[in-house]
């Protein structure tokens, strides 16, 4: 059932925005939720999920009307950023497909195995792992295994067919399969 | 990793981390100044003289009003009557177009342009509107109006009607600013490409990615703002000549003089053009920095997102000088500067003129909304209106109203003052030109109804198709070599053809075909090789030294052995260890003028440096690295005539070249495709004694010739390969190439 428009969540939301007394509590739930919601998401790159992050906040405040309470508001907060992590994506594979620079990653060796990726933390090892995936394919599991999201959303989200979607599915699982081992051997 | 684990380790990724409370602090400043939590209220201000059209009481307004109808029913029979006495005599010609031909009409961002404006009671001279919103800075030049259009198009446009040039399909909406050199526009989309199109025709030169802003051209270089820092382009090639990385993205940069300025983040660097040396840096206070703007011994920037404010910089020093924040808190923008006056619009109803001395205030209006883009010609400030959409145009010397037109929407982009016109752009994707009444046409305003992206011009055009250079001048056949599935070959400095196949065997043949010597066996021993890698087949590569010491890639046993040139065993590089000098699957290897080696492996999918002792160096690339280009590994490696590291990467179809002492990039070109110039898994490439780059597909055979400036000179079709290919070149330029049948074919090349 396609949930109804909510005005007494929109006025609600129109109220904190206007009154720092109520801004203040609704922020730092929201801020927090939404920073966790990018953070693995991006990687567990920090400062990428910092920028996601003000950006999300940004984007609500400047299209605060087009709330119409529909969802709660942090969910509604957590789909702007949503939207903002595929507009990173989207950046990013135009970038792996068109730009080349490369930044030497200097591993003297004595210092090998201090080296940071060599962790052997598991969640870290899983979130550093999406990282070193090609932007569309790791926009599409997140999407589908993360977000929960059926192919049919993702492929409409991305943009793609879902046949498409289908194989970047296959194509991340197994990359991610294959990434993911060579970390945990270490 | 089973799928069960598979899909609950993605799982993982959504569980809780805790944000820095430093960021959420920054951040929650940030929206509560957004939200004028910490701002003054506009009461509180300085008394704003508001402009005309919004300033009077009601009463006051009707009796303008009155008095306005009386005055325009006085005007209009007065106007009949000199009309009737002019049309007898001959109307003066209008004025010409004058070019602005970048966003802010010149390198210092001044705002200033040269006009001429049209005089205190424009009218509606002509009107189109594209299919999307424009968010774009439009530009002119040779009395054509270029236009970026959210609907994924620039237009060129006749200034003068309206009347459409061409239209180029970038493929994503055309937003931002753009620049017009040598016949040529830059502008970028939406997608971070950006388009060079040929002005006159719309057909593109070239495009790249990740750049943000497209900068402007200084001695024939386009600096273009990227994601990762500034490019200095070939503005005729798209040739990267100049890079400076900035710590963060750039949004904007300025060329003045002999420096770049650069905004990244709330930074704003100056940067030498000649040396790349950062002269010195100016934190905004803000999480972001504007555009600077250069005037004189002064460069000015703006904060945003934090500490809203408009800062005066030595030149020299980068010492500020004076702050002005706007007493209503908001954000206080170099809108353009002429004759040491400053005219600085706010994000809100205020708008400043000050002394660029010392940041005084000379004059203040307060208008009904925000004003934006705010070009100067003559005494005249143009202000292109936010919401409702319009534009005004108000004396320079005092802030009055000289005339305001409404638009359909919110305009985004700096009006263009030239030939007597102000060309406007809006949200709603209208177009119009506003001029003196003179300029109209009998039957009023010229709108056209035909969409604008009718007609569009593809952005690329297909390439004309080079000749074919070789000729096979001889063959040697397996049945005289003894090759049986040859993998690779290389040329000695003896001028003998070493070769290595899948028995596993290396053999080195003469010139003239005889069997010379042979060496290899199975095993993991010294001298022994494994070349079959499970999932991927028998992989091997062979180069020969200066010195005519042979290297061998063993893919399965992870290491590179070291031969003399009749087979006595030397040494090996890498091992199957954990440290940073193993090697997991090698492939391609390559050898520098002083012995060091170069090993790809595809199955870390880097590259490692190591030693002529065998001492490991460093590695780029590989599943570590947050780079995604060296991933794969890639193939070839060889070097250029100046000693540049070049390789394939056949997953994205680029060839790129690296600095050989540290491993970074300094250059890169291709693009996948089938067609003639483009690549379809590159596999294998090599440079002739003039350094003109062979580059074979191992997705349809095909060998294609670059010269050093990157254009395809030559090209000819092979037979579809598996990736046994293999070609090398004597040093007296003559080509040897292997066959998938085993067979040696000596090559004539003769390149035009």
């Amino acid at each position: 059932v396609e949930p109804r428009a909510d005005p007494d969540r929109r006025t609600e939301l129109q109220a904190i925005f206007a009154d720092e007394r109520r801004f203040r509590p609704w922020y730092d739930v929201a801020a927090r939720r939404v920073y966790a919601y990018l953070f693995g998401r991006c990687g567990g790159d920090a400062s990428l999920a910092e920028e996601l992050t003000q950006l999300t906040f940004v984007d609500a405040l400047r299209h605060r009307d087009s709330y119409d309470g529909r969802a709660d508001s942090i969910t509604w907060l957590i789909a702007i950023g949503r939207n903002r992590l595929l507009d990173h994506l989207r950046r990013q594979e135009r970038e792996e497909r068109r730009r080349l620079r490369l930044v030497v990653r200097e591993i003297a060796p004595q210092d090998a195995h201090d080296a940071a990726w060599r962790t052997h933390d598991e969640r870290d090892d899983i979130v550093r792992t999406m990282r070193h995936l090609p932007a569309t394919q790791r926009a599409a599991l997140i999407l589908h295994h993360v977000d929960g999201l059926p192919v049919r959303d993702v492929a409409a989200a991305m943009g793609r067919s879902q046949t498409a979607v289908e194989s970047l599915l296959s194509r991340g699982r197994e990359r991610f399969r294959k990434i993911y081992e060579e970390l945990d051997r270490g | 990793v089973d799928d069960d684990r598979l899909l609950s380790s993605l799982r993982r990724i959504a569980e809780p981390v805790d944000a820095s409370e430093v960021f959420l602090d920054r951040l929650y400043e940030t929206l509560a100044g957004e939200l004028g939590f910490r701002g003054k209220a506009p009461s509180d201000a300085e008394p704003a003289r508001r402009p005309s059209w919004v300033r009077t009481r009601r009463v006051s307004r009707l009796t303008w009003l009155a008095a306005a109808a009386l005055l325009a029913l006085g005007i209009a029979v007065g106007a009949a009557v000199v009309a009737a006495f002019l049309e007898r005599s001959t109307p003066p010609p209008p004025p010409a177009f004058s070019d602005v031909t970048s966003y802010r009409a010149d390198p210092e961002r001044s705002g200033v342009q040269p006009g001429p404006g049209p005089g205190d009671d424009p009218v509606l001279i002509w009107s189109v509107k594209a299919a999307g919103p424009i968010q774009f800075n439009p530009v002119l030049a040779q009395g054509i109006l270029y236009v970026g259009s959210d609907d994924g198009h620039l237009y060129a446009l006749g200034a003068d009607t309206g009347a459409k040039r061409w239209a180029f399909d970038a493929g994503a909406a055309v937003r931002g600013s753009a620049v017009v050199e040598a016949g040529l526009i830059a502008v970028t989309d939406a997608n971070s490409v950006l388009h060079v199109v040929d002005a006159a025709t719309g057909t593109q030169r070239w495009e790249i990615g990740g750049i943000l802003d497209v900068g402007d051209v200084s001695d024939g270089v386009l600096y273009s703002a990227g994601e990762d820092g500034v490019h200095g382009f070939d503005v005729q090639t798209g040739t990267e000549r100049w890079t400076w990385l900035a710590p963060a993205p750039v949004p904007y940069v300025a060329i003045a003089g002999d420096t770049a300025y650069i905004t990244s983040g709330g930074t704003l660097y100056a940067v030498g053009l000649a040396d790349r040396a950062e002269r010195w840096h100016h934190d905004t206070g803000g999480t972001a920095g504007s555009l600077a703007t250069i005037a004189a011994d002064r460069v000015f920037v703006s904060a945003r997102q934090g500490a809203p404010g408009l800062t005066a910089l030595d030149r020299a020093t980068g010492s500020p000088f004076w702050t002005f924040r706007a007493p209503s808190g908001n954000q206080a923008n170099l809108g353009s500067i002429r004759n040491g006056v400053v005219f600085a619009p706010t994000v809100g109803p205020d708008f400043y003129a000050l002394a660029a001395s010392d940041g005084k205030v000379l004059w203040h209006v307060a208008s009904g909304s925000t004003l934006r883009a705010t070009p100067i010609v003559d005494d005249t400030v143009y202000a292109a209106i936010d919401d409702p959409g319009g534009v005004v145009a108000l004396r320079a010397s005092d802030g009055a109203t000289r005339w305001k037109r409404d638009l359909g929407g919110p305009m985004q982009g700096w009006p263009v003052v030239s030939g007597g016109f102000v060309f406007t752009t809006d949200a709603t994707g209208e177009i119009h030109a506003y001029g003196d009444r003179a300029r109209a046409g009998p039957n009023g305003p010229v709108t056209v109804s035909t969409p604008l992206n009718e007609g569009a011009i593809r952005p690329s055009s297909e390439p004309t198709m080079p000749p074919d250079p070789s000729t096979v001048v001889s063959t040697l056949l397996p049945a005289t070599t003894g090759l049986v599935d040859a993998l690779d070959m290389d040329i000695g400095p003896d001028g003998n053809i070493y070769v290595v196949d899948r028995r596993p065997m290396v053999s080195v043949i003469s010139p003239d075909g005889r069997l010379l010597a042979h060496w290899g066996h199975a095993g993991s021993d010294d001298g022994g090789f494994e070349f079959f890698v499970p999932n991927l087949g028998s992989v091997a590569k062979i180069v020969v030294g200066r010195d005519g010491l042979v290297y061998v890639s063993d893919a399965n046993n992870g290491r590179v052995q070291v031969f003399t040139s009749t087979g006595g065993y030397v040494t090996q590089l890498g091992n199957r260890g954990a440290n940073a000098d193993r090697l997991v699957v090698p492939w391609d290897i390559g050898l520098d003028k002083a012995g060091n080696v170069y090993v790809i492996d595809t199955g870390l999918g880097s590259l490692s440096k190591f030693d002529s002792a065998g001492t490991f160096l460093w590695r780029v690339g590989g599943v570590g690295a947050s780079e995604p280009e060296l991933r794969s590994g890639g193939h070839g490696v060889r070097f250029d005539p100046s000693g540049r590291l070049w390789i394939a990467s056949d997953d994205i179809g680029r060839l790129i070249a690296l600095d050989a002492d540290d491993g970074h990039g300094v250059d890169a070109f291709g693009e996948l495709g089938s067609r003639p110039g483009q690549l379809a898994a590159p596999c294998g490439l090599d440079f002739d004694p003039a350094g003109n780059l062979y580059v074979y597909n191992c997705i349809g055979g095909r060998m294609q010739v670059f010269d050093p400036e990157h254009h395809l000179i030559g090209l000819w079709d092979g037979p579809t390969d598996d990736r046994r290919n293999a070609f090398a070149f004597t040093p007296d330029g003559r080509m040897y190439q292997l066959g998938l049948d085993d067979t040696i074919r000596e090559i004539r090349i003769d390149l035009p």
